[in-house]
């Protein structure tokens, strides 16, 4: 079997690529590390006490001296997120406060005018440009004060008048629980789908332009015919895209992240499914394209504009998540250039239809049969044309006779 | 018996015919020659004959299967970060060689062309006339029946133009057949039993060397004292320095002018002159053009 003979090189060769070891190992590094430097930081800054001034125009508010505040960034209640001290020192007028303000003493002040009680609006004044603001600290005082003869339980609820369990029921009425956790997975498997897709299949386009740009293309050509170069060739780089999932995903399990953000064993055999789906097609239309490349630059070109078509159901992840069964979602589903991608990034959220992954992957599989059929014939023509990149019309003219 | 058989083939890209109406033959056992000048259509017509470009009409009978056939493009090119043995053991594995028997081969030919030492480097840290080297034995490494060479001695020195010219001639020894192309006629002179010459795609001289150059006038060159007089078949003579060129009439016998030569003058020098392939290669080639 010479495509064997082929996808043994092709493997071989391109697992001692440093570009392979970086992706396969590095970028898993690198991503770690970044998540937690950020985690780090957040921690860091949110951990610090605050201090902020007022002026109370109406001069009717007590504030205490200090306050224990949540995170008012965070929406769930969640004892992962840290509670902060706040210091409240009173200014009798503006410029005071503000000259404290830029002398760094207090972090921000609010001026609560005379008829708040009428417009509820107070006015705030920070040095840093972030999403914390001083309003954010006073809300919980003000209600206080308002509701001071009012019992601790009313007051208690008009700061915080919904604590919600939210539950989703399956379609044989089973709750399905979802946490934040939930949606990291699919986010961070499809992410790692497009990458092994794009990495094996950009292997295969940089070896194909390399083969035309040393001329060994002909020497191959006199041995094996452009189909059996291009089986091998996929075979080959197919199977280290799944070697390197293999080890991501042992990576995650190994690490406990896997126990952290649990990716379901559907949606690990459904991305296996999709892998390999998706990259056969991504593959072939590579090898064609590549093949019609005279240069790596050229050929680096082509497959950016396909990795930015993949990353479509990514770009607009949060329209996936929160609408998954809507009309714009199913049809990512069925295009082939998206389908492996939102389907794995829908299935986590949203029971999706047998019918709709048949027919997703039946769209897929027919379009892997079209394409593989039009790029292995391109690939032949394409292979000896080199010195001088074909027009587009010589391509179009080039597709017509295939 | 026939190696390759080409009937009437043709080929045009964007319209400019690059090989018309070309028919030949070539003989097992035989070194086959392709002689043309530059863009003459030889790579176009290899190319077709180990089955990488089609013919636009004739037919090609191969009775070589493409596992029996090693190919030296024109356009040189192995893996650079490969090993030399690595290269030429993968190369023979896609010919779906025997192992062992390519590995003792690869090795043999290494040692004759003196890249031994060579084997576990990589082909980027060769030069230029090494990687060659390499390359014609990557050709024939799988020891095939039939060996296509295009433009074998391009750009190699005079030593190693005779280490490739010798593992030729071995593979013809071994039985092979072996079909080249050149612009390099001393080269073709010297190895090919049989001859094509092809200008702008069309055949203009098929046949052995003999054949060929019988079909060209000879020239004879003598030294003589004394005046000859009417020499049947001679048409005129030429002075060259302290000796004479006779041009003979077309298809005359040389033997009989010597005789009425001597028997008219003192003869010290009799030679008769083929053209060289170089000198024919030349004058069809200007004719064509003309």
């Amino acid at each position: 079997m010479k495509e064997l003979e082929i996808a043994k090189r092709e493997f071989l060769v391109n697992i001692r690529r440093k570009e392979f070891l970086f992706a396969t190992f590095g970028l898993p590094v690198l991503m770690a590390g970044i998540m937690f430097a950020s985690f780090f930081f957040t921690m860091q800054t949110a951990d610090r006490d605050r201090t902020i001034g007022y002026v109370d125009m109406t001069g009717s508010f007590e504030f205490p001296d200090a306050s224990i505040q949540a995170d008012s960034r965070a929406n769930v209640d969640s004892p992962a997120m840290p509670q902060k001290k706040v210091k409240f020192v009173e200014y009798m007028d503006n410029e005071t406060a503000r000259r404290d303000l830029l002398n760094r003493t207090i972090d921000g002040y609010v001026i609560i005018p005379q008829d708040y009680m009428n417009t509820g609006s107070i006015i705030s004044y920070s040095l840093n440009s972030g999403l914390e603001r001083p309003s954010m600290f006073v809300g919980n005082v003000l209600v206080e004060n308002i509701l001071r003869n009012t019992s601790p339980v009313i007051v208690e609820r008009v700061k915080n008048p919904v604590v919600a369990t939210d539950y989703r029921l399956d379609e044989t009425g089973e709750i399905v629980t979802k946490g934040i956790g939930d949606y990291i997975g699919p986010f961070l498997m499809s992410l790692l789908l497009a990458f092994a897709i794009f990495t094996s299949s950009g292997f295969l386009l940089s070896g194909i332009v390399e083969e035309k740009e040393n001329r060994i293309i002909e020497v191959l050509l006199s041995s094996v015919t452009p189909r059996q170069l291009l089986t091998g060739k996929i075979i080959g780089l197919g199977s280290l895209g799944l070697l390197q999932l293999a080890i991501w995903l042992s990576v995650a399990g190994g690490t406990g992240l896997a126990l952290v953000v649990l990716i379901p064993l559907k949606t690990v055999a459904i991305g296996l499914l999709y892998f390999l789906l998706g990259y056969i097609f991504y593959a072939s239309i590579m090898a064609g394209l590549g093949s019609l490349a005279t240069t790596n630059r050229e050929g680096q070109q082509v497959a950016g504009i396909f990795t930015l078509i993949a990353m479509v159901p990514i770009i607009v992840m949060m329209a996936i998540l929160e609408a998954p069964e809507s009309a714009f979602s199913v049809a990512l589903s069925i295009i082939p250039f998206t389908s492996p991608m939102t389907v794995i990034l829908r299935t986590t959220v949203y029971d999706v239809p047998w019918y709709e992954l048949a027919a997703s992957i039946i769209v897929l599989v027919l379009s892997i049969i079209a394409t593989v059929l039009l790029m292995s014939r391109v690939f032949r023509m394409g292979l000896l044309m080199y010195g001088k990149r074909p027009t587009i019309f010589e391509i179009i003219k080039i597709l017509r006779q295939v | 018996m026939t190696a390759i058989g080409v009937e009437g083939v043709s080929k045009a890209f964007n319209g400019v015919t690059v090989v018309g109406d070309l028919s030949f033959e070539v003989h097992k056992g035989e070194i086959f020659g392709i002689l043309g000048p530059n863009g003459a259509g030889k790579t176009t017509l290899l190319r077709m004959l180990i089955d990488i470009l089609n013919p636009d009409s004739g037919k090609i009978i191969r009775n070589y299967t493409n596992d029996d056939t090693g190919y030296l493009p024109e356009e040189r090119g192995l893996y650079k970060k490969m090993k030399v043995l690595e290269m030429l053991m993968y190369l023979a594995s896609l010919k779906g060689a025997d192992r062992r028997r390519a590995l003792e081969n690869a090795e043999k030919h290494l040692e004759m062309v003196g890249l031994s030492g060579y084997a576990d480097k990589k082909i980027e840290e060769l030069s230029k006339g090494m990687a060659q080297k390499v390359q014609v034995i990557a050709a024939m490494v799988h020891n095939p029946g039939l060996l296509i060479l295009d433009e074998p001695f391009s750009g190699l020195d005079p030593v190693n133009t005779k280490l490739v010219k010798d593992m030729v001639m071995g593979m013809k020894e071994a039985g092979s057949t072996v079909i080249l192309s050149t612009h390099m006629m001393n080269q073709a002179e010297e190895l090919c039993d049989r001859l094509l010459m092809i200008n702008k795609g069309k055949a203009v001289l098929y046949g052995s060397l003999d054949e060929i150059k019988s079909k060209f006038e000879r020239s004879v060159v003598a030294e003589y004292e004394g005046e000859p007089g009417h020499i049947k078949g001679l048409e005129r003579t030429v002075k060259r320095g302290a000796a004479f060129e006779l041009v003979l009439e077309n298809g005359a016998d040389p033997n009989p002018v010597l005789a009425q030569l001597v028997s008219q003058v003192r003869v010290k020098k009799f030679e008769v002159a083929y053209p060289s392939l170089n000198d024919i290669f030349v004058r069809m080639v200007e004719n064509e053009g003309a």
